[in-house]
């Protein structure tokens, strides 16, 4: 603010108070400005405080200059070259150095668009320099060294003014403090070009506007190393890599402007009839084509580089799609970070793995859920890896995931290896079952088969007469024997159903003859102790049912109330049509069962209390329900202590199938 | 083959089972009936007997060491010198599809243990009183 009054006052003060103005004044700004500076170093201590400090010498030198400027205009000589101006040439170099250091220090020093640009606007501006500056120095009537004084404040302008636009366009310049700078640069650049023109045109006219600008350059300059955000000039940034160059209209105006620049200079010495530098306007174009001819080979390098890198994280990802393990994995990933570099110098370094190298440097961390297992590393002084940063990047971010991924699927795996191990375990274990049933059925018919068959033939007398006691007990032997053989039947029965394996076979079949022929063999068993086994089934009653399993289901339900009815009493089957269904109905007037072990009655082996004297193998019910249930019918139970049951299937006469089966 | 067989004076049967008490049984109750019973412990022995003696009728177990009944059956019924002797298989399989599988191989009939001696001889004798 202070910088800002005493431009005004300068820019105020009337032009023949001439000592306190050019004198104290702006001599006191300009210090004050460079102390500014050196203020603002001390206080926020940038990372490499040589740039400010060179900016801040530049300045001073010019501030020197201008004192010894203002003396000359004070004793009224103007003598030229003097002095003064070996004070205002140094103060540019100072400044472009301290740019130069803000280059190097941001990291920007690979950024080739910036200096291509910059280069290109600094040619055009060199040639309107030496058109309308250099030239007409040289040609006039100075002495040559006066004549090289004059042009060597073009030529630095040029210089730092190529430097300044590198470091636009290239570098981190969003700071404040940035801003200011670039805008007291420009501003000085703005002064001294007017500053030029006005002495080669021999007036005056401009000095105040000139000396304010120039002054004004400077104090914006001490204002920006005053700024807390000064420190941005030499901080570190991350670069842009080789990501694709955005439009930017500006640059493209600016740029275009300045391949004009040629043409136009030669079209306006055309219309004004002076003479024509032909060869400053070829030798500008020259490099100007040389130049565009490098921007647009930059362009298609990078676009080239692109794709390639775009091709090689793409067959990355297929890679990791199709790679198993965490260490295939990461072979994958290290390969891809090597592609993607184009060269050695990269790896992949697990946390904690011990094997990294000193002098990496960790470009991208790999994080898998919020822990990093492992890091991208790089040589620190690695020529590729600025461009390539943000694609080594992307490897390392789909590493991650890729990592994670196979965390779930090592999870999943290892859930399905164990499902079919125990599937195989089980599939092994039924094996085994179905091995056994068939071992037990062979290995527990084939005695079976000698006894009753041997018992048979010594019954019919073949081995001689027996009497009547040795019959009698030969025939308990024999029945046992033929109980022993209806327990296989069932549990064998029992086994396949439990194993999945029991299928019934459907086709019509009359239940009416089926349930005569099951009570003439019940009658045979129950004739021993007195039963009568009436059986009511009159009409044929077609059923889509399996025979062999009906005759079966009313074989036991039969025997069952053979078994549990004492002397005299009475065992009736009834089957009848009821709408779509058949029922079958197996009474008793047995012992009846207890209520509360109803509901147990199916159960394997169970036996009702009441059954104590039966023989029976506690399975007899369960194939019953089996089979009824296999024909898509219902078993239900009604009985009563000391009077009876009743067992009653309801069963569907056409089932699946059934139409097909009846054309 | 069954020019040969008629000539002799009683028809003669193969029995066929690993078991000495089951096959001792068969031969009693067959021969009682009047019939010659040749016996073999295994398969390939009742494929030879079959070869050698030509047999009238061969009651066969499923379930024998060397060559089991179905196997048997079926080389029994490639061979042009036993292709049409009746077979009767013995088995103590239970399975709806073991039978199925007899019938299948070309056996003539078949009988689940344990069996009724009784119900053997007229199988046989319904098959042989059959030609």
């Amino acid at each position: 603010v202070v910088g800002l009054l005493l431009c005004a006052v300068y820019a105020a003060v009337p032009t023949h108070f001439v000592v306190f103005r050019e004198l104290v004044l702006y001599t006191v700004t300009e210090v004050g400005a460079v102390l500014a500076i050196v203020a603002g170093v001390a206080l926020y201590r940038p990372v490499a405080p040589k740039a400010w400090l060179l900016i801040a010498a530049g300045l001073a030198s010019i501030s020197i200059g201008d004192l010894l400027f203002g003396v000359y205009e004070v004793i009224d000589r103007n003598p030229f070259p003097s002095p003064a101006d070996a004070f205002y040439l140094a103060g540019y170099p100072c400044l472009a150095a301290g740019l130069v250091v803000a280059i190097r220090c941001q990291g920007r020093t690979e950024d080739r668009r910036a200096l291509i640009d910059s280069a290109i606007i600094a040619v055009s501006a060199g040639l309107l320099a030496w058109a309308y500056i250099i030239q007409p120095a040289v040609s006039s009537d100075l002495t040559p060294f006066a004549a090289a004084v004059t042009s060597a404040y073009p030529i630095a302008d040029i210089g730092v003014l190529a430097i300044t636009l590198r470091f636009v366009m290239g570098s981190h310049w969003d700071a404040p403090a940035l801003r200011l700078l670039v805008l007291g640069l420009f501003l000085t650049f703005v002064g001294d070009f007017v500053y030029q023109g006005d002495v080669l045109g021999g007036a005056g006219s401009n000095t105040v506007f000139v000396n304010t600008t120039l002054l004004l350059g400077v104090v914006v300059m001490g204002l920006a190393g005053l700024h807390r955000s000064m420190t941005a000039l030499t901080a570190p940034t991350e670069g842009p890599g080789e990501r694709a160059e955005r439009p930017d209209a500006l640059r493209f105006v600016l740029l275009a402007g300045a391949c004009m620049v040629p043409p136009v200079v030669l079209a306006v010495q055309a219309i004004r009839g002076e003479k024509l530098f032909v060869p400053a306007v070829v030798t500008a174009t020259v490099v100007l084509v040389a130049l565009v001819g490098a921007r647009f080979a930059d362009i298609t390098g990078r676009a080239y580089r692109s794709a390639d890198r775009e091709a090689v994280l793409s067959r990355y990802a297929s890679a990791l799609l199709a790679a198993e393990g965490e260490e295939e994995l990461f072979a994958v990933a290290r390969q891809a970070a090597i592609a993607v570099v184009g060269g050695r110098g990269v790896d992949i370094v697990r946390i904690g793995s011990g094997t990294g190298r000193a002098g990496d440097v960790v470009v991208a961390p790999v994080e898998v859920r919020g822990e990093v297992v492992a890091e991208l590393v790089a040589d620190a002084d690695h020529a590729g890896l600025s461009r390539s940063r943000h694609s080594l990047a992307t490897v390392a971010t789909e590493l991650a995931l890729a990592l994670e991924r196979e965390g779930l699927l090592a999870t999943e795996r290892a859930a399905a290896a164990a499902l079919a191990e125990r599937n195989e375990r089980l599939r092994e274990l039924d094996r085994m079952k179905d091995q056994f049933v068939s071992t037990v059925s062979h290995e527990l018919r084939t005695p079976l088969t000698s006894m009753i068959g041997y018992l048979e033939i010594v019954l019919e007398g073949e081995a001689g007469e027996l009497n009547p006691e040795q019959k009698r007990f030969l025939e308990v032997v024999n029945r046992n024997s033929d109980r022993l053989n209806q327990l296989i039947d069932d549990i064998l029965f029992v086994a396949r159903v439990d194993a999945g394996k029991f299928s019934i076979e459907k086709e019509w079949t009359d239940l009416s003859k089926l349930a005569r022929e099951a009570g003439e063999s019940a009658r045979g068993a129950a004739g021993r102790t007195g039963l009568d086994v009436r059986v009511s089934a009159h009409d044929e009653l077609r059923v889509w049912a399996d025979p062999v399993r009906l005759g079966q289901l009313l074989d036991n339900l039969l025997s069952n109330a053979v078994k549990f009815t004492p002397e005299g009493g009475v065992v009736s089957l009834d089957v009848a049509a009821r709408g779509d269904n058949v029922r079958v109905e197996v009474s008793d007037t047995g012992v009846g069962i207890p209520e509360d072990e109803m509901t147990r009655l199916f159960e394997r082996f169970f036996r009702a209390s009441t059954g104590t004297a039966a023989r029976g193998t506690g399975l007899g019910l369960q194939i019953v329900k089996t089979i009824a249930e296999a024909h898509g019918g219902t078993v239900s139970v009604a009985s009563r202590v000391g009077q009876g049951t009743t067992f009653t299937i309801d069963l569907p006469m056409r089932s699946d199938g059934a139409e097909a089966a009846a054309r | 083959v069954s020019d040969q067989a008629i000539e002799r004076e009683r028809p003669v049967i193969l029995a066929a089972d690993d078991d000495e008490d089951i096959l001792a049984l068969i031969a009693f109750r067959l021969e009682r009936s009047g019939y010659t019973v040749i016996l073999a412990r295994d398969g390939e022995e009742a494929l030879a007997l079959a070869r050698d003696e030509r047999p009238d009728l061969a009651v066969l177990d499923v379930m024998m060491p060397k060559l089991d009944g179905f196997e048997l059956t079926r080389r029994l019924r490639t061979d042009e010198a036993t292709s049409r002797m009746p077979i009767i298989l013995l088995t103590a399989r239970a399975q709806d599809a073991d039978v199925q599988r007899g019938f299948d191989v070309g056996a003539d009939d078949y009988l689940r243990k344990p069996f009724s001696p009784q119900e053997l001889r007229a199988r046989v004798q319904a098959i042989l009183g059959r030609r």
